[in-house]
């Protein structure tokens, strides 16, 4: 789950990170009863979990509490990538002498905590990571040991810090691993990390992204609809299952990622066009109704495929959920499906005699339903 | 023999008393897993189809010898779960949830590693050496998709590799073992891990690989035979080649990010390190029936 950036910084702030002074601002009436203390001129920045907001005009500096007032009017409500704006930020601009990077993410390969600085900041770091690779430090941190001073001096060194400058970026880094660890975050972002002319560090972004599957231990965090790019996902995350649009007419139904990704490369390679990706595997199998109705929501469908290969999702058991809810939902599309796995022949005989045709082939159902498809 | 799990390991379950523990211990009972004892917190003294259960691992241990555990725990256990096998000598798991935070496998692995035991897991099928064991909810009774043979399976994900063994069945042949290592971003052994393993074993002739978009464990793999950690004649087919980047495709470690991680790239170094890549599960099955194997 991502975080908005003023989520972020509330974080960063609590942990002893500075973060500039600031408030958030939901409507334009909030910009009248700003803080008494509020100062001018002020950045404003709309919160958005997608990236590449500066590049789109969504962060300004103004000067005037009328322009500030009408750019809230303006922003809020207003689309970026997927989502409505619902908040702005509104803090005290940063006096920037220079600009640094850092992050700390989970390394896959090496199943550890992964530190990486720079000591340039600003830039997207992907883009840094393939211009000038070797811009960036990365340090492995021991999951039992934590990160350790001496690990701490040879970044700070290395980026070129001192002094004062050195201690601040000490104490920073390590509270930054403390709230990596202890918010179960498979990413924490600063970037940039500000130098400001008084030798000050500050966090001028926040970049905060929480394990979905930790999100059980840290109960003040709840995914809502703007974690989602459309209603349908947020309503599949809702029932337990993993959809994603992908615009064709096709509905795919199965069980396992792994499936599911390859009846999807099937189907292009047939010529045809999925229009999702949903997987009602794993524990949740008996979910057959909900996937049905998940997928029939889909504007423009024209076919219904339907692939199973159960280990742990017997296809008996999913054909007793799916035949009494394609009765009650009566599909306005044809169905193809290929259902295997225990209990395959009693699931076949159930949805046979509701009249679809079973395959016992991926490949044979995928032609089925691409050739339904362009007819 | 195969890999990982024999008909001579001695295996623990961790939640036995549960539903789908109860219900998979029957299924590897059946299988020939030779399962001697089962642990379940406060239920001391029960037994489950016969196998007796322990309230902790340490008794489990002590009273049956118990050297691999299967893990039915809810994810949010897990690791504690894993902790008390760690500390009492277990040196194999097979952790089944999905939905393990990364953090808890994070402290796993490291723990697993300075133990010298190893973790296939979690969100696995797990592991099956055809005609002898099966640890996890591998449908070996399945006998269109499961034989004995000479093909060894290493897999990210479940339902697929019921559909690929079914097409090495149909192509006359049959499988050492089958490793599912998972669909996390960070799986308890990696692709080339179990590479290294059907390596040394006499039986294995050639591998199947399943992969997925996300990660780097299919480059890993091609650097291990570009160096000559892995020699036998490698099968890989792997979904998500039509997958959009940033989007999580069901499992959690199926995901593009940062232009890394496609399946294009994966089968360009498969390819590049000598490996069959095929473009369809059921062209496993053709391009093994050319092999002679």
């Amino acid at each position: 789950m991502k975080l908005y950036e003023y989520q972020g910084k509330e974080i960063f702030g609590n942990a002893g990170i500075p973060v500039p002074r600031g408030f958030v601002v939901h409507s334009p009436q909030d910009v009248d009863e700003r803080p008494e203390e509020s100062d001018l001129p002020v950045m404003l920045k709309a919160q958005v979990l997608a990236g590449k907001r500066g590049k789109a005009g969504l962060i300004q500096k103004y000067s005037d509490w009328t322009q500030i007032r009408d750019t809230v009017d303006e922003w809020i409500g207003k689309e970026f990538g997927g989502q409505k704006i619902q908040s702005v930020l509104i803090e005290e601009p940063l006096d920037i002498e220079r600009e640094l990077y850092v992050a700390i993410t989970v390394d896959a390969a090496s199943a550890c905590p992964l530190m990486m600085v720079c000591g340039e900041g600003g830039m997207e770091i992907e883009e840094l990571s393939s211009v000038r690779p070797e811009a960036i430090i990365t340090e492995k941190i021991h999951v039992f040991r934590g990160l350790l001073p001496y690990q701490i001096r040879d970044m700070v060194q290395t980026i070129g810090l001192q002094g004062a400058n050195a201690k601040a970026a000490s104490r920073l880094f390590s509270n930054l691993y403390r709230i990596f660890r202890s918010l179960d975050a498979e990413l924490v972002e600063i970037n940039p990390l500000v130098v400001d002319g008084k030798g000050n560090l500050w966090a001028a972004d926040a970049k905060v992204r929480i394990d979905d599957n930790a999100l059980s231990r840290h109960k003040e965090y709840k995914k809502g609809r703007e974690q989602f790019d459309d209603d349908i996902e947020y309503e599949a995350y809702q029932n337990g299952l993993s959809y994603v649009g992908l615009g064709g007419n096709i509905g795919v139904i199965c069980t396992g990622a792994g499936l599911t990704m390859t009846t999807l490369d099937l189907i292009k390679l047939n010529g045809g066009r999925p229009a999702n990706f949903l997987d009602f595997g794993g524990a949740n199998y008996k979910n057959a109704a909900n996937a049905l109705r998940t997928a029939l929501a889909i504007p423009g469908l024209k076919v219904l495929l339907l692939v199973t290969f159960g280990l742990f999702a017997r296809a008996d058991t999913i054909a007793e959920g799916l035949v009494p809810a394609i009765k009650e939902l009566k599909p306005q599309v044809p169905i193809v499906m290929a259902v295997r796995g225990t209990g395959e022949e009693k699931a076949r005989e159930m949805i046979e005699a509701i009249g679809i045709e079973t395959y016992n082939d991926t490949e044979g159902a995928v032609r089925k339903a691409v050739e339904l498809a362009e007819a | 023999m195969g890999i990982i799990v024999s008909s001579e390991t001695r295996v623990l379950v961790q939640g036995i008393t549960g539903r789908e523990g109860t219900f998979w211990t029957e299924q590897m009972l059946k299988s020939g897993t030779q399962i001697v004892a089962g642990v379940t917190p406060g239920k001391e003294g029960e037994s489950v189809l016969g196998v007796p259960v322990y309230g902790s691992v340490r008794k489990a241990v002590r009273e049956k010898g118990c050297e691999a555990s299967v893990v039915f725990v809810p994810p949010a256990f897990s690791k504690d779960a894993v902790f008390e096998a760690l500390d009492a000598g277990i040196k194999t798991f097979v952790i089944l949830a999905e939905h393990v935070p990364v953090h808890d496998m994070l402290e796993m692995k490291t723990f697993a590693s300075e133990k010298g035991a190893i973790i296939l897991g979690p969100n696995t099928a797990g592991s099956a050496t055809i005609g002898e064991a099966m640890m996890g909810f591998v449908p070996f009774w399945l006998d269109y998709v499961y034989r004995p043979g000479p093909i060894g399976v290493v897999t990210r994900s479940g339902s697929l590799t019921n559909e690929v063994s079914s097409h090495i069945v149909n192509a006359g042949l049959g499988q050492t073992s089958v490793i599912g290592i998972g669909g996390d971003p960070v799986p308890g052994t990696r692709t080339v891990d179990v590479l290294r393993l059907f390596e040394k074993d006499d039986k294995t002739a050639a591998v199947v690989l399943v992969g997925e978009a996300g990660g780097t464990m299919e480059e890993e793999a091609a650097e291990l035979i570009q160096k000559g950690g892995f020699t036998k004649p490698l099968v890989a087919f792997l979904a998500g080649r039509t997958a959009p980047p940033e989007k999580q495709m069901g499992h959690a470690g199926a995901i593009i990010t940062g232009g890394k991680g496609s399946v294009e790239g994966k089968m360009q170094a498969l390819q590049e390190a000598g490996a069959k890549v095929v473009m369809k599960p059921a062209e496993v099955g053709s391009i093994l029936e050319q092999m002679s194997l």
